[in-house]
């Protein structure tokens, strides 16, 4: 079976606009990224997948000059940018995986992709639904015939941007499983380990700050919890955006999340419910 | 090399399972502080927990003493896929230690029954861990129960725990008392009074009455007070100079020491009635006299955490065995034998 890891990857993001090529430990977000998801244990080819459009020139020469493979597709159809990359690297199980998750655990990586292949006849698993770890562990694992699927019949401009919430919606079509995170813990909604907003990249630099030792092996979740039982006071600083997720714009259209599965982020907080 | 998950809690419980650990050689053991489900982490969060183990006060001293002993630290075993938890209590028990094997270590003295531990027995959806550390053992969701002494075997039987999981093997902090002898602690031959952490654990506690008693069977002998850890030290301090103003109040330091060179012990609920037993003091204790003489743990020269280590090969042994079984011919019960 031969996996692909696809890391999605854009420097327009509206909130903080090329936020993946800020630096953390000298390095931009996204190598640093790219380098704690090379220490899972898991075989698999990795590839950034970035758009077309010109402001992401700078994404593509920092994978290469990092040594990472790089691949250009559908600026806002990522439903087809990850199918057309799948194709193009004849793959039967596709791995998505977000940009903005410089924290990522390779061992998440690894048991949601462990799990994946230990189940038979399973389309989707993924760590999100119900989440548990600390948000900004997210992956899906997915084969190629379910993206497949996904990318023929998929019409709402939702799915074709999202990739993945036209599988979510359809557990009549697809197997789908939800990995647990083995403590039994449920942290996504108060310990957020994902980049959106200035704050979070702030939290993130700390974390860097206090763990990363260079041309040591990435620091574990596990360093990272024991850093913040330590030092609670690192976990203010993005507060207020603790248990915010991107899919509370588009409740109304999403089936299996409500709000009871999100916060509004304190922008959201005079605007109308979806 | 095959994984353990160490759980700790106060620090007395946290050394047991070092101990523990330490003779399990052919082990790679890594820690945490002690951690529960989500309902008990939402009332931590929520500061409800701060007077357990499961609250940020002795959860960071926990992580300090795991930190002083450069022991390797996974917090809420967030690595996972260990082949054996040991943990130092089965009340509150976590995902990650449910899915076994599991062996508990018995911490020391248990709160006495009560009207609480009545109702956590009668309704089952209570949370046992209101009841204190009474129900300890009751909970059924370990492989192996290392207990203090037989005394305490029978007792955990008779509070409904499932006699061949129990192992009596003694408990590591108490197992050796004859050397808290050696000490340099400069006081000889007073009454010493280690009081409890009952007021922060929402029990009732007189105070005034403890400080009286212990005045009387002092009658006019050195009084030193130990305060627990995990009391309010200003408040209690503040208590005893009110009463007995020409007490000592020790709000820290080696308790075991005081104890192995005073005359007389006076404790509340606390497990260091055993340590002044071992060492012939003269003990007056909340529990029955008789009673703690029969629950006292084996002296047995420090030897317990080897036995503990002992059960969790055969246990983890067995358990490969089982795993072996279940392949081939479907799901045993958990703790058959």
């Amino acid at each position: 079976m031969k996996t692909l890891v696809v890391v999605q990857a854009r420097s327009t993001s509206s909130r903080l606009p090329r936020k993946v090529l800020r630096p953390l430990a000298g390095k931009p977000m996204l190598v640093r990224q790219l380098e704690r998801i090379d220490a899972a244990q898991t075989a698999f080819d990795l590839v950034v997948a970035t758009t077309t459009a010109p402001a992401d020139d700078a994404i593509v020469e920092v994978t290469r000059r990092a040594g990472f493979d790089v691949f250009r597709g559908h600026p806002t159809d990522l439903l087809d940018r990850h199918y057309q990359l799948a194709v193009a690297k004849k793959v039967d199980v596709v791995v998505k995986i977000p940009s903005d998750c410089p924290l990522i655990d390779p061992d998440a990586i690894d048991r949601v992709i462990g799990t994946f292949f230990h189940a038979s006849g399973v389309d989707y698993a993924s760590n999100l639904h119900p989440p548990s770890w600390p948000d900004g562990n997210d992956v899906e694992v997915m084969t190629m015939r379910a993206l497949a699927r996904a990318h023929a019949e998929a019409t709402r401009p939702f799915d074709r941007e999202h990739t993945t919430p036209y599988l979510w919606d359809h557990p009549d079509r697809f197997t789908l499983l939800n990995v647990r995170w083995e403590t039994g813990l449920d942290l996504s909604r108060s310990h957020r380990f994902t980049v959106d907003y200035e704050e979070d990249y702030q939290f993130v630099a700390r974390v860097f700050e206090e763990l990363h030792i260079p041309n040591a092996w990435p620091f574990s979740l596990s360093d990272i919890l024991t850093l913040l039982e330590r030092r609670p006071e690192l976990l203010q600083i993005h507060a207020r955006y603790a248990g915010v997720n991107w899919y509370r714009h588009h409740l109304g259209e999403l089936r299996t999340k409500s709000l009871a599965d999100t916060r509004l982020a304190p922008e959201d907080e005079h605007a109308p419910l979806p | 090399m095959r994984r353990a998950l160490f759980i700790g809690g106060s620090v007395n419980q946290t050394k047991q399972v070092h101990a523990v650990a330490r003779e399990l050689r052919e082990w790679k053991a890594s820690f945490t502080p002690f951690f529960g489900d989500r309902g008990v982490e939402t009332l931590r969060r929520l500061g409800l927990a701060e007077t357990t183990i499961c609250g940020d006060k002795l959860r960071k001293r926990c992580l300090d003493y795991l930190h002083d002993h450069r022991l390797e630290v996974d917090m809420y075993g967030a690595r996972g896929d260990y082949d054996l938890v040991v943990s130092c209590t089965d009340l509150v028990l976590p995902r990650i230690a449910r899915r076994g094997p599991l062996v508990v270590v018995q911490e020391g003295i248990l709160d006495p029954p009560g009207l609480m531990s009545r109702l956590c027995q009668r309704y089952s959806h209570l949370p046992r861990w209101l009841a204190g550390t009474t129900l300890t053992g009751t909970s059924g969701a370990y492989d192996r129960f290392c207990v203090a002494s037989e005394g305490y075997k029978r007792h955990f039987v008779a509070m409904g725990a499932d006699p061949s999981r129990i192992r009596v093997t003694g408990i590591p902090n108490f197992d050796d008392c004859q050397r808290f002898r050696d000490n340099d602690f400069p006081l000889r031959d007073y009454v010493l009074v280690c009081t409890s952490d009952t007021r922060e654990t929402f029990k009732r506690d007189n105070r005034r009455e403890l400080v009286q008693r212990a005045l009387h069977i002092a009658a006019g002998r050195t009084l030193l007070f130990k305060l627990h850890p995990n009391e309010n030290a200003r408040r209690s301090t503040a208590e005893i100079r009110k009463w007995a103003p020409n007490a000592h109040v020790h709000a820290s330091g080696n308790t075991e020491a005081m104890i192995a060179n005073c005359a007389v012990l006076i404790t509340q609920w606390s497990s260091t009635a055993f340590v002044g037993l071992a060492l012939g003091k003269e003990v007056h204790s909340n529990h029955p006299s008789d009673e703690l003489r029969e629950l006292a743990p084996l002296q047995n020269g420090g030897n317990s955490a080897r036995r503990i280590a002992q059960v969790c090969r055969e246990l983890t042994r067995r358990t490969r065995v089982v795993h072996l079984r279940t392949i081939l011919w479907g799901r045993p019960s958990r703790g058959v034998a």
